[in-house]
Protein backbone atom coordinates (compact mmCIF):
# COMPACT_ATOMS: atom_id res chain seq x y z
CA UNK A 1 0.00 0.00 0.00
CA UNK A 2 3.11 2.47 1.02
CA UNK A 3 4.60 1.75 -2.05
CA UNK A 4 1.15 2.68 -3.90
CA UNK A 5 0.77 6.21 -2.57
CA UNK A 6 3.11 8.91 -3.29
CA UNK A 7 3.90 9.66 0.57
CA UNK A 8 6.20 12.44 1.81
CA UNK A 9 9.06 11.46 3.71
CA UNK A 10 7.44 12.81 6.99
CA UNK A 11 4.24 10.44 6.54
CA UNK A 12 6.71 7.36 5.44
CA UNK A 13 8.64 8.26 9.05
CA UNK A 14 5.24 8.18 10.56
CA UNK A 15 4.42 5.04 9.70
CA UNK A 16 7.47 3.36 10.30
CA UNK A 17 7.55 4.85 14.13
CA UNK A 18 4.45 3.58 14.01
CA UNK A 19 4.84 -0.09 13.18
CA UNK A 20 7.80 0.13 14.79
CA UNK A 21 6.09 0.85 18.11
CA UNK A 22 3.19 -1.47 17.73
CA UNK A 23 5.47 -4.37 17.16
CA UNK A 24 8.06 -3.51 19.99
CA UNK A 25 5.19 -3.86 22.10
CA UNK A 26 3.28 -7.11 20.32
CA UNK A 27 7.22 -8.59 20.94
CA UNK A 28 7.77 -7.32 25.02
CA UNK A 29 5.46 -10.72 25.46
CA UNK A 30 6.19 -13.97 24.79
CA UNK A 31 3.12 -14.82 23.55
CA UNK A 32 3.17 -18.98 23.09
CA UNK A 33 1.66 -19.27 26.20
CA UNK A 34 -1.96 -17.16 24.95
CA UNK A 35 -4.80 -18.61 24.12
CA UNK A 36 -6.02 -18.61 20.82
CA UNK A 37 -9.08 -16.20 19.70
CA UNK A 38 -11.88 -16.41 18.03
CA UNK A 39 -13.06 -13.27 16.19
CA UNK A 40 -15.45 -14.32 14.02
CA UNK A 41 -18.92 -14.63 16.45
CA UNK A 42 -21.58 -15.82 14.26
CA UNK A 43 -24.03 -13.27 14.94
CA UNK A 44 -27.56 -15.07 14.71
CA UNK A 45 -28.75 -14.92 17.85
CA UNK A 46 -32.17 -14.63 17.06
CA UNK A 47 -32.09 -17.73 14.93
CA UNK A 48 -30.13 -19.91 17.53
CA UNK A 49 -32.22 -22.05 19.69
CA UNK A 50 -29.84 -23.07 22.51
CA UNK A 51 -27.38 -25.81 22.78
CA UNK A 52 -29.12 -27.03 19.37
CA UNK A 53 -32.58 -27.72 21.22
CA UNK B 1 -16.46 28.07 33.33
CA UNK B 2 -18.75 25.26 32.38
CA UNK B 3 -22.15 27.28 31.77
CA UNK B 4 -25.39 24.79 33.44
CA UNK B 5 -28.18 27.14 33.46
CA UNK B 6 -29.21 25.44 30.15
CA UNK B 7 -28.22 21.74 31.86
CA UNK B 8 -30.86 18.75 30.56
CA UNK B 9 -32.52 18.46 33.64
CA UNK B 10 -32.87 22.54 33.99
CA UNK B 11 -34.19 22.86 30.66
CA UNK B 12 -36.58 19.61 31.47
CA UNK B 13 -37.67 21.62 34.84
CA UNK B 14 -38.18 24.86 32.77
CA UNK B 15 -41.13 23.02 30.53
CA UNK B 16 -42.43 21.29 33.00
CA UNK B 17 -43.07 24.08 34.58
CA UNK B 18 -44.45 25.80 31.89
CA UNK B 19 -41.53 28.94 32.66
CA UNK B 20 -40.36 28.18 28.89
CA UNK B 21 -41.25 26.72 25.70
CA UNK B 22 -39.30 24.29 23.32
CA UNK B 23 -39.41 26.86 20.86
CA UNK B 24 -37.88 29.29 22.98
CA UNK B 25 -35.39 27.09 24.57
CA UNK B 26 -34.18 26.54 20.84
CA UNK B 27 -34.12 30.67 19.92
CA UNK B 28 -31.33 30.79 22.71
CA UNK B 29 -29.56 27.71 21.74
CA UNK B 30 -29.52 28.93 18.35
CA UNK B 31 -28.53 32.67 20.07
CA UNK B 32 -25.69 31.10 21.96
CA UNK B 33 -24.34 28.98 19.04
CA UNK B 34 -24.15 32.19 17.22
CA UNK B 35 -22.44 34.46 20.20
CA UNK B 36 -19.62 30.89 20.09
CA UNK B 37 -19.56 30.46 16.22
CA UNK B 38 -15.50 30.63 16.86
CA UNK B 39 -15.31 28.19 18.85
CA UNK B 40 -15.88 26.07 16.00
CA UNK B 41 -18.23 23.82 17.80
CA UNK B 42 -20.58 23.12 14.57
CA UNK B 43 -20.16 22.17 11.09
CA UNK B 44 -23.46 22.71 10.08
CA UNK B 45 -26.90 23.58 11.70
CA UNK B 46 -30.35 23.47 10.02
CA UNK B 47 -32.05 26.22 11.98
CA UNK B 48 -35.07 25.65 9.70
CA UNK B 49 -35.21 22.24 10.79
CA UNK B 50 -34.52 22.89 14.31
CA UNK B 51 -37.21 25.58 15.16
CA UNK B 52 -39.64 23.02 13.09
CA UNK B 53 -38.82 20.52 15.72
CA UNK B 54 -39.16 22.61 18.55
CA UNK B 55 -42.94 24.18 16.94
CA UNK B 56 -44.10 20.21 16.99
CA UNK B 57 -42.97 19.81 20.19
CA UNK B 58 -45.15 22.33 21.71
CA UNK B 59 -47.76 21.55 19.84
CA UNK B 60 -47.76 18.03 21.47
CA UNK B 61 -47.29 19.62 25.04
CA UNK B 62 -50.47 21.70 24.57
CA UNK B 63 -52.38 18.90 23.54
CA UNK B 64 -50.75 16.90 26.47
CA UNK B 65 -49.21 14.45 23.91
CA UNK B 66 -45.38 15.11 24.94
CA UNK B 67 -43.54 12.32 23.68
CA UNK B 68 -41.21 12.08 26.83
CA UNK B 69 -39.76 13.75 29.45
CA UNK B 70 -36.79 15.17 27.01
CA UNK B 71 -39.65 16.21 24.29
CA UNK B 72 -38.65 19.61 22.82
CA UNK B 73 -35.38 19.59 24.42
CA UNK B 74 -31.98 20.05 21.58
CA UNK B 75 -29.49 17.91 21.80
CA UNK B 76 -26.36 17.77 19.55
CA UNK B 77 -24.97 14.94 17.50
CA UNK B 78 -21.48 14.58 16.53
CA UNK B 79 -20.70 14.80 12.64
CA UNK B 80 -20.32 10.92 12.13
CA UNK B 81 -23.74 9.89 12.99
CA UNK B 82 -26.10 9.13 10.18
CA UNK B 83 -28.60 12.64 10.81
CA UNK B 84 -32.01 12.79 8.62
CA UNK B 85 -32.01 16.58 8.34
CA UNK B 86 -28.47 17.59 8.63
CA UNK B 87 -25.80 15.92 6.35
CA UNK B 88 -22.83 13.90 7.73
CA UNK B 89 -18.97 14.20 6.61
CA UNK B 90 -16.80 13.20 9.36
CA UNK B 91 -15.19 16.10 8.84
CA UNK B 92 -13.21 14.72 6.37
CA UNK B 93 -12.63 15.44 2.19
CA UNK B 94 -12.49 11.69 2.10
CA UNK B 95 -16.68 12.15 2.80
CA UNK B 96 -18.66 9.00 3.57
CA UNK B 97 -21.67 7.89 1.08
CA UNK B 98 -24.80 8.33 3.63
CA UNK B 99 -28.04 6.63 3.04
CA UNK B 100 -30.08 10.07 2.48
CA UNK B 101 -33.43 10.57 5.13
CA UNK B 102 -31.91 8.16 7.66
CA UNK B 103 -30.60 8.52 11.43
CA UNK B 104 -28.24 6.94 13.72
CA UNK B 105 -29.73 4.43 15.91
CA UNK B 106 -29.38 5.86 18.85
CA UNK B 107 -30.83 9.74 16.88
CA UNK B 108 -33.92 7.69 16.60
CA UNK B 109 -34.54 6.80 19.87
CA UNK B 110 -34.10 10.75 20.67
CA UNK B 111 -36.51 12.07 17.58
CA UNK B 112 -38.56 9.51 18.68
CA UNK B 113 -39.01 10.44 22.20
CA UNK B 114 -38.99 14.08 20.96
CA UNK B 115 -35.30 15.64 21.76
CA UNK B 116 -34.50 18.84 18.97
CA UNK B 117 -31.56 17.29 17.43
CA UNK B 118 -29.22 20.34 17.19
CA UNK B 119 -26.87 20.56 14.51
CA UNK B 120 -23.78 18.46 13.77
CA UNK B 121 -20.60 18.82 16.06
CA UNK B 122 -17.11 19.56 14.86
CA UNK B 123 -15.02 16.54 15.19
CA UNK B 124 -11.60 14.73 14.19
CA UNK B 125 -11.21 13.56 11.01
CA UNK B 126 -13.56 10.24 10.86
CA UNK B 127 -12.95 10.03 14.98
CA UNK B 128 -9.39 9.12 14.06
CA UNK B 129 -7.54 11.18 16.38
CA UNK B 130 -7.89 12.69 20.25
CA UNK B 131 -6.57 16.50 19.25
CA UNK B 132 -9.54 17.63 17.00
CA UNK B 133 -6.28 19.38 15.40
CA UNK B 134 -7.65 17.59 11.61
CA UNK B 135 -10.88 18.91 10.52
CA UNK B 136 -12.57 20.50 7.49
CA UNK B 137 -13.29 23.24 9.13
CA UNK B 138 -10.32 23.67 11.28
CA UNK B 139 -10.09 23.14 14.91
CA UNK B 140 -12.04 22.95 17.95
CA UNK B 141 -11.25 26.16 20.65
CA UNK B 142 -11.04 25.49 24.28
CA UNK B 143 -13.98 27.44 26.12
CA UNK B 144 -11.70 28.87 28.54
CA UNK B 145 -8.75 29.99 26.52
CA UNK B 146 -9.06 29.43 22.93
CA UNK B 147 -5.42 29.05 21.86
CA UNK B 148 -5.43 25.37 23.46
CA UNK B 149 -7.35 22.04 22.31
CA UNK B 150 -10.22 20.54 23.58
CA UNK B 151 -9.52 17.00 22.94
CA UNK B 152 -11.06 14.85 20.74
CA UNK B 153 -12.62 13.61 18.78
CA UNK B 154 -15.54 14.33 20.18
CA UNK B 155 -14.74 18.38 20.28
CA UNK B 156 -17.32 19.89 18.55
CA UNK B 157 -20.05 17.70 20.92
CA UNK B 158 -17.75 19.03 24.44
CA UNK B 159 -17.33 22.62 23.58
CA UNK B 160 -21.12 23.00 21.99
CA UNK B 161 -22.14 21.60 26.19
CA UNK B 162 -19.13 23.78 27.62
CA UNK B 163 -20.47 26.58 26.06
CA UNK B 164 -23.85 26.14 27.15
CA UNK B 165 -25.11 25.97 23.16
CA UNK B 166 -27.28 22.26 24.49
CA UNK B 167 -26.89 20.69 27.03
CA UNK B 168 -26.23 17.36 25.98
CA UNK B 169 -24.17 16.30 23.22
CA UNK B 170 -23.44 12.54 21.31
CA UNK B 171 -20.35 11.66 21.09
CA UNK B 172 -18.63 8.55 20.32
CA UNK B 173 -15.54 6.41 21.43
CA UNK B 174 -12.72 4.07 20.15
CA UNK B 175 -9.72 5.14 22.79
CA UNK B 176 -11.26 8.21 24.74
CA UNK B 177 -13.05 10.25 22.69
CA UNK B 178 -15.87 10.91 24.35
CA UNK B 179 -14.17 11.19 28.05
CA UNK B 180 -11.03 12.90 26.33
CA UNK B 181 -12.76 15.86 25.35
CA UNK B 182 -15.20 16.01 28.14
CA UNK B 183 -12.11 15.79 30.84
CA UNK B 184 -10.23 18.41 28.89
CA UNK B 185 -13.50 20.62 29.05
CA UNK B 186 -14.56 20.14 32.47
CA UNK B 187 -17.63 17.65 31.43
CA UNK B 188 -19.05 14.61 32.11
CA UNK B 189 -18.62 11.83 29.65
CA UNK B 190 -19.90 8.13 29.25
CA UNK B 191 -18.86 5.63 27.32
CA UNK B 192 -21.25 2.75 28.04
CA UNK B 193 -20.20 -1.23 27.18
CA UNK B 194 -19.71 -2.71 24.28
CA UNK B 195 -22.51 -4.34 22.86
CA UNK B 196 -25.01 -2.26 25.38
CA UNK B 197 -25.77 0.45 22.46
CA UNK B 198 -26.09 0.23 19.20
CA UNK B 199 -23.27 1.62 16.19
CA UNK B 200 -25.79 1.50 14.16
CA UNK B 201 -25.53 4.44 12.09
CA UNK B 202 -22.32 5.90 13.67
CA UNK B 203 -19.47 5.78 10.86
CA UNK B 204 -17.07 3.23 12.13
CA UNK B 205 -13.32 3.76 13.10
CA UNK B 206 -12.64 0.15 14.45
CA UNK B 207 -15.72 -2.00 15.33
CA UNK B 208 -14.26 -4.03 17.80
CA UNK B 209 -13.42 -0.58 20.31
CA UNK B 210 -16.35 1.86 19.00
CA UNK B 211 -18.97 2.75 21.26
CA UNK B 212 -21.38 5.89 20.96
CA UNK B 213 -21.35 8.11 24.30
CA UNK B 214 -23.04 11.42 25.79
CA UNK B 215 -21.63 14.47 27.32
CA UNK B 216 -23.34 16.31 29.70
CA UNK B 217 -22.45 18.91 32.28
CA UNK B 218 -23.65 16.44 35.31
CA UNK B 219 -24.74 12.86 36.33
CA UNK B 220 -28.02 13.36 36.23
CA UNK B 221 -27.98 14.53 32.34
CA UNK B 222 -26.43 11.22 31.44
CA UNK B 223 -29.01 9.92 33.20
CA UNK B 224 -31.49 11.59 31.90
CA UNK B 225 -30.47 10.26 28.43
CA UNK B 226 -29.15 6.62 28.95
CA UNK B 227 -32.67 5.15 28.16
CA UNK B 228 -32.17 6.51 24.81
CA UNK B 229 -28.51 4.96 24.25
CA UNK B 230 -28.33 1.48 26.14
CA UNK B 231 -30.26 -1.26 24.61
CA UNK B 232 -30.71 -3.76 22.16
CA UNK B 233 -30.73 -2.97 18.38
CA UNK B 234 -31.22 -5.70 15.47
CA UNK B 235 -29.15 -2.91 13.08
CA UNK B 236 -26.36 -3.62 15.16
CA UNK B 237 -25.31 -7.54 16.15
CA UNK B 238 -22.80 -6.58 18.91
CA UNK B 239 -25.96 -5.56 20.66
CA UNK B 240 -28.25 -8.47 20.29
CA UNK B 241 -28.88 -9.62 23.94
CA UNK B 242 -28.49 -6.27 25.36
CA UNK B 243 -30.33 -5.48 28.10
CA UNK B 244 -32.07 -1.68 28.12
CA UNK B 245 -31.32 0.81 30.64
CA UNK B 246 -32.53 -0.49 34.46
CA UNK B 247 -33.43 2.80 36.44
CA UNK B 248 -34.30 0.31 39.09
CA UNK B 249 -30.91 -1.23 39.56
CA UNK B 250 -29.84 1.14 43.25
CA UNK B 251 -26.74 -1.02 43.77
CA UNK B 252 -23.52 1.19 43.41
CA UNK B 253 -19.76 0.02 44.17
CA UNK B 254 -17.87 0.67 47.29
CA UNK B 255 -14.18 -0.53 46.20
CA UNK B 256 -12.04 2.07 44.50
CA UNK B 257 -9.27 0.87 42.87
CA UNK B 258 -6.22 3.32 41.29
CA UNK B 259 -4.16 1.93 39.73
CA UNK B 260 -0.64 2.86 38.85
CA UNK B 261 2.66 1.81 36.80
CA UNK B 262 4.98 2.13 34.46
CA UNK B 263 2.95 3.43 30.91
CA UNK B 264 0.06 5.23 33.40
CA UNK B 265 2.46 7.91 34.60
CA UNK B 266 0.50 11.11 34.57
CA UNK B 267 1.73 15.21 35.66
CA UNK B 268 2.09 16.06 38.91
CA UNK B 269 -0.14 18.70 39.47
CA UNK B 270 -2.85 16.10 37.65
CA UNK B 271 -2.26 13.45 40.09
CA UNK B 272 -2.48 16.47 43.13
CA UNK B 273 -6.46 16.52 42.36
CA UNK B 274 -6.71 12.66 42.09
CA UNK B 275 -5.47 12.62 45.44
CA UNK B 276 -7.60 15.26 47.30
CA UNK B 277 -10.43 13.18 45.55
CA UNK B 278 -9.28 10.46 47.07
CA UNK B 279 -9.20 11.95 50.49
CA UNK B 280 -12.61 12.65 50.49
CA UNK B 281 -13.57 9.80 49.38
CA UNK B 282 -12.55 7.84 51.58
CA UNK B 283 -15.19 8.13 54.41
CA UNK B 284 -17.95 7.06 51.70
CA UNK B 285 -15.49 4.58 49.82
CA UNK B 286 -12.86 2.05 49.93
CA UNK B 287 -10.37 3.34 47.93
CA UNK B 288 -6.76 1.12 46.98
CA UNK B 289 -4.39 1.16 44.88
CA UNK B 290 -2.85 -1.28 42.22
CA UNK B 291 0.07 -1.50 40.22
CA UNK B 292 -0.33 -3.27 36.89
CA UNK B 293 2.41 -4.77 34.54
CA UNK B 294 2.84 -4.51 30.70
CA UNK B 295 0.49 -1.89 29.39
CA UNK B 296 3.07 -0.96 26.94
CA UNK B 297 1.98 -3.86 25.00
CA UNK B 298 -1.83 -3.87 26.23
CA UNK B 299 -1.53 -0.60 24.68
CA UNK B 300 0.34 -1.67 21.18
CA UNK B 301 -2.51 -4.10 21.26
CA UNK B 302 -5.29 -1.41 21.38
CA UNK B 303 -3.02 0.23 18.63
CA UNK B 304 -2.76 -2.53 16.02
CA UNK B 305 -6.40 -3.32 16.23
CA UNK B 306 -7.40 0.23 15.59
CA UNK B 307 -4.86 0.58 12.50
CA UNK B 308 -5.95 -2.63 11.41
CA UNK B 309 -9.95 -2.14 11.80
CA UNK B 310 -9.83 1.06 10.10
CA UNK B 311 -7.54 0.37 7.07
CA UNK B 312 -10.21 -2.53 6.47
CA UNK B 313 -13.19 -0.47 6.93
CA UNK B 314 -11.50 2.65 4.68
CA UNK B 315 -9.68 0.05 2.08
CA UNK B 316 -11.50 1.05 -0.99
CA UNK B 317 -12.02 4.81 -0.03
CA UNK B 318 -8.30 4.83 0.50
CA UNK B 319 -7.09 3.67 -2.88
CA UNK B 320 -10.29 5.51 -4.79
CA UNK B 321 -9.43 8.88 -3.43
CA UNK B 322 -6.45 8.90 -0.71
CA UNK B 323 -5.93 12.79 -0.94
CA UNK B 324 -9.37 13.43 0.53
CA UNK B 325 -7.73 11.93 3.80
CA UNK B 326 -5.65 14.62 5.63
CA UNK B 327 -1.70 13.68 5.78
CA UNK B 328 -2.18 12.30 9.40
CA UNK B 329 -5.02 10.26 8.85
CA UNK B 330 -3.24 8.60 5.30
CA UNK B 331 -0.59 7.82 7.49
CA UNK B 332 -2.49 5.57 10.07
CA UNK B 333 -4.30 4.07 7.34
CA UNK B 334 -1.64 2.94 5.89
CA UNK B 335 0.37 1.92 9.11
CA UNK B 336 -2.87 0.01 9.56
CA UNK B 337 -2.95 -1.96 5.93
CA UNK B 338 0.97 -2.59 6.22
CA UNK B 339 0.14 -4.80 9.79
CA UNK B 340 0.33 -8.42 9.10
CA UNK B 341 -2.62 -10.83 9.81
CA UNK B 342 -0.61 -12.81 12.46
CA UNK B 343 0.20 -9.32 14.00
CA UNK B 344 -3.10 -8.18 14.53
CA UNK B 345 -4.20 -11.83 15.56
CA UNK B 346 -1.95 -11.46 18.58
CA UNK B 347 -3.01 -8.22 19.35
CA UNK B 348 -6.92 -10.12 20.00
CA UNK B 349 -4.87 -12.86 21.94
CA UNK B 350 -3.01 -10.06 23.91
CA UNK B 351 -6.39 -8.54 24.44
CA UNK B 352 -7.63 -11.77 26.10
CA UNK B 353 -4.65 -11.67 28.15
CA UNK B 354 -5.82 -8.24 29.54
CA UNK B 355 -9.28 -9.60 29.99
CA UNK B 356 -7.70 -11.96 32.67
CA UNK B 357 -5.74 -9.14 34.04
CA UNK B 358 -8.90 -7.01 34.49
CA UNK B 359 -10.94 -9.98 36.06
CA UNK B 360 -7.86 -10.24 38.39
CA UNK B 361 -8.29 -6.42 39.24
CA UNK B 362 -12.26 -6.58 39.54
CA UNK B 363 -11.90 -9.33 42.17
CA UNK B 364 -10.49 -6.91 44.38
CA UNK B 365 -12.53 -3.87 43.10
CA UNK B 366 -15.71 -2.84 41.95
CA UNK B 367 -14.48 0.19 40.05
CA UNK B 368 -11.20 0.86 38.48
CA UNK B 369 -9.68 4.56 38.90
CA UNK B 370 -7.31 7.08 36.60
CA UNK B 371 -7.31 10.24 35.79
CA UNK B 372 -9.27 10.91 32.50
CA UNK B 373 -5.79 12.42 30.84
CA UNK B 374 -2.30 12.50 32.07
CA UNK B 375 -2.02 16.36 31.41
CA UNK B 376 -4.49 18.99 30.55
CA UNK B 377 -5.89 20.26 27.87
CA UNK B 378 -2.68 21.06 25.49
CA UNK B 379 -2.01 24.14 23.70
CA UNK B 380 -2.98 23.76 19.93
CA UNK B 381 0.33 23.18 17.62
CA UNK B 382 1.91 21.47 20.57
CA UNK B 383 3.27 18.61 19.69
CA UNK B 384 5.20 17.11 22.46
CA UNK B 385 3.84 16.32 26.61
CA UNK B 386 6.67 15.84 29.06
CA UNK B 387 5.52 14.36 32.75
CA UNK B 388 6.92 12.23 35.08
CA UNK B 389 10.09 11.83 33.07
CA UNK B 390 8.50 10.82 29.51
CA UNK B 391 8.40 12.67 26.68
CA UNK B 392 5.05 11.30 24.12
CA UNK B 393 2.97 12.95 21.46
CA UNK B 394 0.11 15.00 22.54
CA UNK B 395 -1.75 12.72 20.35
CA UNK B 396 -0.59 9.59 22.73
CA UNK B 397 -0.72 11.94 26.15
CA UNK B 398 -4.64 12.22 25.17
CA UNK B 399 -5.43 8.17 24.25
CA UNK B 400 -2.73 7.67 27.76
CA UNK B 401 -5.65 6.07 30.26
CA UNK B 402 -8.71 5.56 27.65
CA UNK B 403 -7.49 2.93 25.53
CA UNK B 404 -7.87 0.36 28.99
CA UNK B 405 -12.04 0.75 28.90
CA UNK B 406 -12.50 0.35 25.10
CA UNK B 407 -9.45 -2.82 24.70
CA UNK B 408 -12.18 -4.40 27.20
CA UNK B 409 -15.35 -3.31 26.48
CA UNK B 410 -15.68 -1.78 30.24
CA UNK B 411 -17.91 1.19 30.68
CA UNK B 412 -16.82 4.25 31.23
CA UNK B 413 -17.16 7.54 32.49
CA UNK B 414 -14.82 10.84 33.39
CA UNK B 415 -16.08 13.44 36.10
CA UNK B 416 -15.11 17.01 36.60
CA UNK B 417 -13.11 17.37 39.93
CA UNK B 418 -11.06 20.21 40.13
CA UNK B 419 -8.92 22.17 38.26
CA UNK B 420 -5.28 21.80 38.10
CA UNK B 421 -2.59 24.57 38.85
CA UNK B 422 -3.18 26.00 35.17
CA UNK B 423 -7.05 26.34 36.18
CA UNK B 424 -7.54 24.05 33.51
CA UNK B 425 -10.27 21.03 34.51
CA UNK B 426 -9.03 17.51 35.84
CA UNK B 427 -11.20 13.86 34.92
CA UNK B 428 -11.66 11.47 36.98
CA UNK B 429 -12.60 8.43 35.44
CA UNK B 430 -13.93 5.14 36.24
CA UNK B 431 -14.04 1.79 34.58
CA UNK B 432 -17.02 -0.21 35.38
CA UNK B 433 -17.63 -3.97 34.87
CA UNK B 434 -18.59 -5.14 31.44
CA UNK B 435 -22.51 -4.78 31.28
CA UNK B 436 -22.78 -2.79 34.27
CA UNK B 437 -23.34 0.25 33.38
CA UNK B 438 -26.54 1.25 35.72
CA UNK B 439 -23.76 0.53 38.63
CA UNK B 440 -20.92 2.79 37.29
CA UNK B 441 -24.13 5.34 37.05
CA UNK B 442 -24.76 5.13 40.11
CA UNK B 443 -21.16 4.73 41.42
CA UNK B 444 -20.22 8.10 39.51
CA UNK B 445 -23.30 10.29 40.38
CA UNK B 446 -22.62 9.21 44.99
CA UNK B 447 -18.87 10.31 43.70
CA UNK B 448 -20.35 13.59 42.35
CA UNK B 449 -22.31 14.13 45.61
CA UNK B 450 -20.18 13.04 48.05
CA UNK B 451 -17.04 15.68 46.64
CA UNK B 452 -20.08 18.36 46.14
CA UNK B 453 -20.41 18.22 49.85
CA UNK B 454 -16.61 18.84 50.32
CA UNK B 455 -17.07 21.85 48.05
CA UNK B 456 -19.91 23.22 49.75
CA UNK B 457 -18.13 22.59 53.29
CA UNK B 458 -15.07 24.17 52.18
CA UNK B 459 -16.89 27.13 50.83
CA UNK B 460 -18.74 27.47 54.18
Amino acid sequence: MAAELRLSKEQLLRIEQTLTRIRKGLSALDNRDFEPVHTYKPFLCHLETRNGR
Amino acid sequence: MVDRTFSLANLVSSILKCEMTSQQIVEKAIARYEETVTFNAFVTLNKDAVIRQAIESDHRRENGNALSVIDGIPVAVKDNYWTADHPTTACSKAAPVIPKGQDATVVRKMRNAGAIIFGKTNMHEWAYGATNATSTIGPTKHPKNVEHTTGGSSGGSAVAVANGVVGAALGSDTGGSVRIPSAACGLVGFKPSYGRASRHGVLPLSWSLDAPGLLATSMADIVLLAPYLLGEDVNDPSTIGAKCFNPDVMAHGTKLLSLTGSFLERREDVEYVIQSCFQKLSGDFDCTVAEVQNMESYFAAWEAILHAEASSYHYELLKENPDGFSDITLSHLVAGAELLAVEYLDAQKLRHKFLHLMSQLFSKADILVLPALPVTAPKHGDGWQEFAGRRVTTQDSMTWFCWLANLAGLPSITLPVGLAENGFPVGFMMMGKPGEDEILLNTAQRIQGVLEYHRVQEVA
